[in-house]
């Protein structure tokens, strides 16, 4: 079968509708052609990856003037990624002046084709969240993980550019995990825990799972107690990081996995693999790709810290000061900030020597410039990216222990 | 020598060149300097090779959906390499040889579904004819 397009599409496809409009459909045919869709379909909502010049480069920045200088809207909510700077203070962060000129120049683009600035990497925490069997076009690997597993919602991994022109034209290409059939489990990862996971232990499952499925749906049975949203934030961030996770079911946890024959359909399970204690540890291992104790920077906030991993943090420092030769940064969206603001705790943690790096991250704002070695941090996505997008050495452990750490002035054991 | 049969997900016209192929599956961001074609990717067998040019050889995508963009910026620098094949292909990467035709007129025919693992019969050296109309790879010669 091929892709066949109605008669609305067609008209778009020869221009009615515009150039912006002509643009977005010629690209997205394309793209759906090459994926075997047979189809467009509604999506209510996009997020978009075109938001920082670190990953954006001049080709990035180039065609997001050209799409908005044709005079492209978005026709759905369209939220982005974080920006690719401080958006407080991006002097004070360090970042270079030609830099800042082009990432503003990105904004300016997206801004004027009508996205809506959350610039996070968490758009469900409070600005764009799909519910249960909603159709939408995101992009933002960890958020496309979290909102299939977690919310239900159905959306494949979007590209960049692409999910420009989703946004614009309220459609995408009816394949993958848009449908049913293709959402069911085909690993069954046994986990042999018997307790509650520790904090550190979601992203490490993560990674390992990561690795372990590439772009195949797992089925996680075994997860005890109840993991809260920034634990599967954690693990969905991780895995789909370190392979192309995009929907895992956590049986028990997660909608489409109310049991273990739910989660599996009428797929029979083609691999079982086993996980315990022990396989959480080793690849706490591979993680430290730094074997010393000194730390030169802890980064929190990867995805974004909620308010309730800022209070985390507020309560694990208990009013101890960071170590002189340490950078403490928090990485947050804006709206979770100013709640830290409200509360009185972004005070506190400031001057108790915690930065917080407003709407960007680790990974796509610059760093370099800081000449940072060693970064610790409770993220697997972080430790993934570091080690090619920061410069530096990875150091993985519990948020707990990035406290410690960051106290201290090195790892403690 | 051996001709390999597969699709043409993005099409271009025929191209030889030298293969780079690695088992691992490879994600754009944080997997190649746009401005040189070189592997950044700590955790990749392909780490410090250089892609520019060549006729890059992986299983399957992975990681960042940002990963078109720095294919455009590979399209725009002149250190893309000349095809890509894979065996199975997805979203992510197709986009970046959409874009690439789209705003840089740039070929980069992308093959995928071959009836054997394409990773294992084509080795890194071997000098290799894409042919997108037909869907084929042919290895001219082999190291």
């Amino acid at each position: 079968m091929s892709l066949k397009l109605t008669a609305d599409e067609r008209a778009i496809l020869e221009g009615k509708e515009g150039e912006a409009r002509k643009f977005a459909m010629e690209i997205l045919v394309k793209v759906a052609e090459g994926s075997g869709a047979e189809r467009l379909i509604p999506i209510s909502s996009v997020h978009l990856v075109l938001h920082a010049y670190k990953s954006a480069f001049d080709a990035g920045v180039i065609a997001a003037e050209k799409i908005a200088d044709m005079g492209a809207r978005f026709s759905v909510p369209t939220t982005i990624d974080p920006y690719g700077m401080d958006a407080e203070d991006w002097r004070a962060a360090k970042t270079p002046e030609q830099y800042a000129v082009m990432q503003e120049r990105l904004e300016k683009a997206v801004m004027r084709i009508g996205v809506i600035p959350v610039w996070t990497c968490t758009p469900y925490y409070g600005f764009n969240m799909p519910r249960f069997g909603e159709n939408v076009a995101w992009s933002e690997s960890s958020a496309v993980a979290f909102v299939n597993t977690v919310l239900g919602a159905r959306t494949n991994r979007q590209s960049a550019i692409v999910d420009i022109c989703c946004g614009i034209l309220g459609k995408a290409p009816e394949v993958g995990l848009h449908l049913a059939e293709n959402r069911r489990g085909e690993v069954l990862i046994k986990l042999n825990v018997d307790r509650p996971l520790k904090d550190w232990e979601f992203p490490a499952l993560g990674f390992r799972l990561g690795r372990l499925l590439g772009n195949r749906i797992g089925v996680v049975d075994g997860v005890k107690g109840s993991p809260v949203t920034e634990n599967m934030k954690s693990l969905c961030a991780a895995a789909a990081a370190s392979g192309s996770v995009a929907l895992l079911h956590v049986v028990g946890v997660t909608p489409e996995a109310p049991t273990l024959e739910a989660a599996f359909g009428a797929n029979e399970s083609k691999q079982v693999v086993e996980i315990g204690e022990q396989d959480l540890l080793d690849t706490r291992a591979q993680m430290n790709t730094h074997k010393g104790r000194d730390v030169d920077v802890v980064a929190l906030g990867c995805p974004h810290y909620t308010i309730n991993e800022i209070v985390n943090v507020h309560r694990l420092l208990a009013g101890r000061k960071v170590h002189p030769d340490v950078a403490f940064w928090i990485y947050a969206n804006s709206a979770a900030i100013a709640m830290a603001e409200k509360m009185g705790i972004r005070k506190e943690l400031e001057d108790a020597g915690v930065t917080f790096r407003a709407g960007t991250c680790m990974i796509i704002s610059p760093i370099r410039e800081w000449g940072f070695k060693v970064m610790m941090t409770d993220s697997g996505k972080c430790v993934h990216y570091g080690p090619m997008e920061c410069g530096t050495e990875m150091l993985f452990g519990g948020t707990g222990e990035c406290v410690e750490a960051a106290v201290a002035g090195h790892v403690v054991a | 020598m051996s001709v390999y049969k597969g699709r043409a997900v993005v099409e271009g016209a025929i191209v030889e060149g030298e293969a780079l192929v690695s088992s691992m599956p490879f994600g754009f961001f944080g997997g190649v300097n746009p401005g040189t074609g070189v592997v950044i990717d700590r955790w990749h067998d392909l780490f410090e090779q250089n892609m520019k040019g060549k006729i890059l050889v992986y299983p399957e995508g992975r990681g960042s959906t940002v990963g078109a963009a720095i294919i455009l910026e590979l399209a725009r620098t002149g250190c893309a390499p000349k095809a890509i094949m894979f065996n199975a292909s997805e979203i992510i990467t197709v986009t970046g040889g959409v874009l690439a035709k789209k705003f840089y007129d740039l070929d980069l025919p992308m093959l995928d579904r071959f009836e054997c693992d394409i990773t294992r019969v084509i080795k890194t050296g071997d000098v290799v004819r894409v042919d997108p109309a037909e869907g084929t790879v042919e290895i001219l010669s082999s190291k």
